[in-house]
């Protein structure tokens, strides 16, 4: 296979990149760090969470690293005061949108969305909360789904449809008021689709989904299986 | 009733609350209510939830003792479960309640209530505070401080956190213990238990100088609650429940847990967001009971440790029956703090205590349970619903302080007609009526507690007539 | 808005009450994919109703102009980027009814993010 090599500058370090990868993944190579939240190696980038955006030269609008190819001669930068705020920002729409008491949730401490508000600094909320009245699905015999916490990143959607191959995930509703859902909007524990594999719990970045019989703090989610399957699916197709 | 004297904030106890004194005419009291005037809800917020996080989310109604709920709650997702938890697990949940009786007695003993009983109830109150112990009376100071230390940290190192632990969980605990942590608190246990003896000591010379307030300070027949072992001893996490009466004769014994609801039963007083429960076979409000280590004393017939036996039969000299008045929770705590030192001990002893399945793993197979402990100012109960889904559908949680409630209004209303004379405020009085409440160490849900410095504001009214204002803090 | 077609209004009218009106068909045509269009533009839509009832402060309105910016500048397609169009327009030339609608600020406003905290 031939490879074509291109040249970029990321943050003003001149970096090589093969052609058809993405800034996120050119910049992790790379040791830049660029915050996610609805990317997950091994799922399809979507670009839904914006937490990374990046400024591009020449490029009006900012755009988000995980959905960008490099190009030959791109110049991005990916830190700077207004890409800061813009980011704590989006981290304060996630916390406000949903119902997050870190203290009494199975995944505190082990949670991507918490991580990311002490990564970023993200020591009060300037915006609202809204307090959403949210429900919980612990029909399901091992799961239980917490809309409280979702984000809506998504990836129990993709890790369903695109790995698992059941589909049994997808979104329902628009705008604020969007909502995961089980086949057609039926109780998790009467899908016919869902073959409890588990693989959405452990995408899940938060407390939205996880294993019954856990405790505060007590989640921890697996996922070494994923760059492993969605490898052999590649080859595969 | 046309005079009122209002004490908001009550100072030196764990969260807010008022009091308010009702005169007549005459500048005699004739009636004093305690109102608590938070409001959390949590019974409310409960619902809709996973039971499993009960123990964490009921936690965290009190900074204070969110052990004691820890307990409670788990014990009731324990019998939602309907899993026997292996007996490792029983004993070092026994270890962190003790743990929690310690550091909250303590607290109370030493950095809430002794300032009063050192320094004295008309002692300056810029200086009857833990601050100014330290500068009096450094050594009990440092006493006190030691010992809540010693819970708090026992606390601290089997859960991985002081404040807010999540070590227990439904079906036991989440982590066994090392044979290192073991060695390390049976170590610290004897300087502990030498201090609390000689804090005993000097409470026992102490309390004769305080005659009138013995007298005056809640002193009054009533029943008394508690848990006990079935050889009837003093107990803090199982057991049955009993009730004797105020010659220490038994009323009821043996109520299971579960079956509280035929005994107990809750009044809504409008003044005041918290329930007045009652013993249901008296009614309401003669069936007045008290709850806490005073209680807990009354209805035991042995602690079943030899120092706190020890201190026991010195304490029974006190009244041929039940010892009645309040005062003596203070005395009644130092007794517990040294069978919680004891018993831990004892219990770290204990051959299987290193096992390391610590935990029962269940789904949901009852609609509902009751879980019930002794947490340090009384009995405390937790009681779910769930639904097919084990999320919870309903909650009743029946607080220590709540089961005092009517003891606490009936103690402060004798304590102000003893004290409290006139349209003159006094402040010394005034401590005295406050002093009543700390007897009872009531935790009113919150972490908030002051060291003197909280505001308080002391009116006397006549109608809408100021007759006199102090202001304090 | 949208459309390229031009709307009438008298001196009657409200400008925040019309930011209000865009703002609500711009959150109910969110699709909720990506963050800052779909809570955004709830965010905004109650700070302006919020300034619209009376209720707001200068501090809202401080919020409303960084959110704009926020949504502008990170929505991933036209719609987010577009949707606090009514409300910079009408800021840049009808400002002052924004503030004549805006009440004095609390002495403290505790927004304490206790919730992000282990």
């Amino acid at each position: 296979m031939n490879v074509r090599i291109v040249t970029l500058s990321i943050d003003g370090r001149d970096v090589g990149a093969r052609e058809g990868q993405t800034i996120l993944e050119v910049a992790g190579e790379n040791g830049i760090e660029i915050p996610t939240m609805c990317n997950l190696t091994g799922l399809k980038p979507i670009g839904a969470c914006r937490l990374c955006v990046v400024e591009v030269a020449g490029s009006r609008k900012l755009l988000s690293a995980c959905t960008t190819g490099v190009t030959e001669g791109m110049q991005v930068t990916t830190d700077s005061e207004r890409l800061r705020n813009y980011r704590r920002t989006i981290l304060e729409f996630l916390f406000t949108e949903g119902n997050h008491t870190c203290a009494v949730c199975v995944s505190n401490g082990k949670c991507e969305l918490q991580e990311l508000a002490r990564k970023l600094g993200m020591n009060h909320v300037d915006v609202p909360y809204r307090y959403p009245r949210r429900d919980v699905d612990a029909t399901h015999p091992r799961f239980v789904l917490d809309h409280n916490r979702c984000i809506l990143c998504t990836r129990c959607v993709r890790v369903c449809d695109e790995i698992e191959g059941a589909h049994t995930w997808d979104v329902m509703g628009r705008g604020i008021d969007s909502k995961v859902i089980t086949d057609l909007h039926q109780p998790w524990g009467s899908s016919t689709s869902c073959t409890s594999c588990g693989k959405c719990v452990h995408v899940c970045p938060t407390g939205a989904l996880f294993e019954k019989g856990h405790s505060v703090a007590e989640m921890a989610k697996r996922r070494q299986f994923l760059p492993y399957l969605s490898t052999m699916r590649g080859a595969k197709e | 009733m046309a005079n009122t004297i209002t004490i908001d904030p009550v100072t030196r106890i764990e969260g807010h609350s008022k009091i308010t004194i009702y005169m007549d005419d005459q500048g005699a009291v004739t009636d004093a209510r305690f109102h608590v005037t938070q409001f959390r809800g949590f019974e409310k917020f409960c619902e809709g939830r996973p039971f499993y996080e009960m123990p964490a989310l009921t936690a965290r109604t009190c900074g204070i003792c969110p052990v004691s709920h820890l307990v409670a709650s788990a014990k009731a997702c324990d019998e939602l479960m309907a899993v026997r938890i292996p007996e490792t697990a029983v004993k070092l949940r026994k270890i962190i309640n003790l743990s929690q009786l310690i550091q909250s007695h303590a607290l109370s003993f030493f950095h809430l209530s002794s300032p009063d009983l050192l320094l004295g109830m008309d002692a300056d109150p810029n200086s009857r505070n833990i601050l100014g112990l330290l500068k009096s009376h450094p050594e009990a100071a440092r006493d006190g401080i030691a010992l809540r230390k010693f819970g708090q940290s026992v606390i601290e190192r089997l859960a991985g956190k002081r404040i807010h632990p999540a070590w227990v969980v439904p079906g036991g605990v989440s982590r066994p213990l090392t044979a290192e942590l073991r060695d390390e608190i049976l170590e610290e246990i004897p300087p502990m238990l030498e201090i609390a003896q000689r804090s005993l000591e000097t409470f026992q010379g102490l309390y004769e100088g305080f005659e009138r307030e013995i007298e005056t300070f809640a002193n009054f027949p009533s029943l008394f609650m508690g848990l006990v072992t079935d050889n009837d001893n003093l107990e803090h996490y199982d057991g049955k429940l009993r009730v004797v009466d105020a010659n220490r004769n038994i009323v009821h014994a043996g109520i299971h847990p579960a079956s509280y609801q035929e005994f107990i039963a809750e009044a809504v007083e409008p003044d005041s967001y918290l329930k007045s429960p009652y013993y249901r076979k008296i009614g309401y409000p003669d069936g007045l009971y008290r709850v806490g280590p005073l209680a807990r004393l009354n209805v035991c017939e042995r602690c079943g440790t030899p120092l706190a036996d020890e201190a026991l039969r010195t304490f029974r000299r006190l009244s041929p029956g039940a010892v009645l008045s309040s005062f003596h929770y203070h005395y009644a705590r130092l007794i517990e703090i040294i069978y919680g030192l004891e018993k831990t001990r004892d219990l770290l002893r204990e051959p299987d205590i290193l096992d390391a399945h610590v935990r029962a793993h269940a789904e949901p197979n009852r609609f509902e349970g009751v879980g019930m402990s002794e947490a340090p100012r009384g009995m405390l109960l937790h009681h779910y619903r769930i639904d097919e889904q084990g999320l919870i559908s309903w909650s009743n949680l029946i607080i220590a302080t709540g089961h005092n409630n009517l003891a606490m209004n009936r103690g402060i209303t004798q304590a102000a007609k003893a004290f409290v004379k006139g349209d003159k405020l006094e402040e010394g009085a005034l401590n005295r009526v406050e002093a009543v409440i700390r007897c009872y160490d009531p935790c009113l849900s919150c972490s908030t507690h002051a060291i003197g410095q909280m505001p308080l504001l002391i009116e006397l009214r006549n109608g809408n007539n100021v007759l006199d204002r102090k202001h304090r803090g | 808005m949208g459309s390229g077609g031009m709307i009438v209004l008298d001196e009657t009218s409200s400008m925040v009450d019309v930011a209000k009106y865009f703002m609500e068909f711009c959150k109910s045509e969110s699709c909720g994919k990506c963050v800052p269009c779909r809570v955004g533009t709830a965010h905004m839509y109650d700070l302006l109703d919020k300034i619209g009832r009376g209720e707001g402060t200068a501090r809202d309105l401080e919020r409303l102009e960084n959110l704009c910016d926020v949504v502008q500048a990170t929505s991933l397609c036209g719609l987010g980027q577009t949707a606090p169009n009514p409300v910079l327009s009408t800021l840049r030339f009808f400002r002052e009814e924004y503030e004549s609608k805006l009440v004095r600020e609390p002495d403290s406003e505790p927004a304490l993010a206790g919730e992000a905290s282990a």
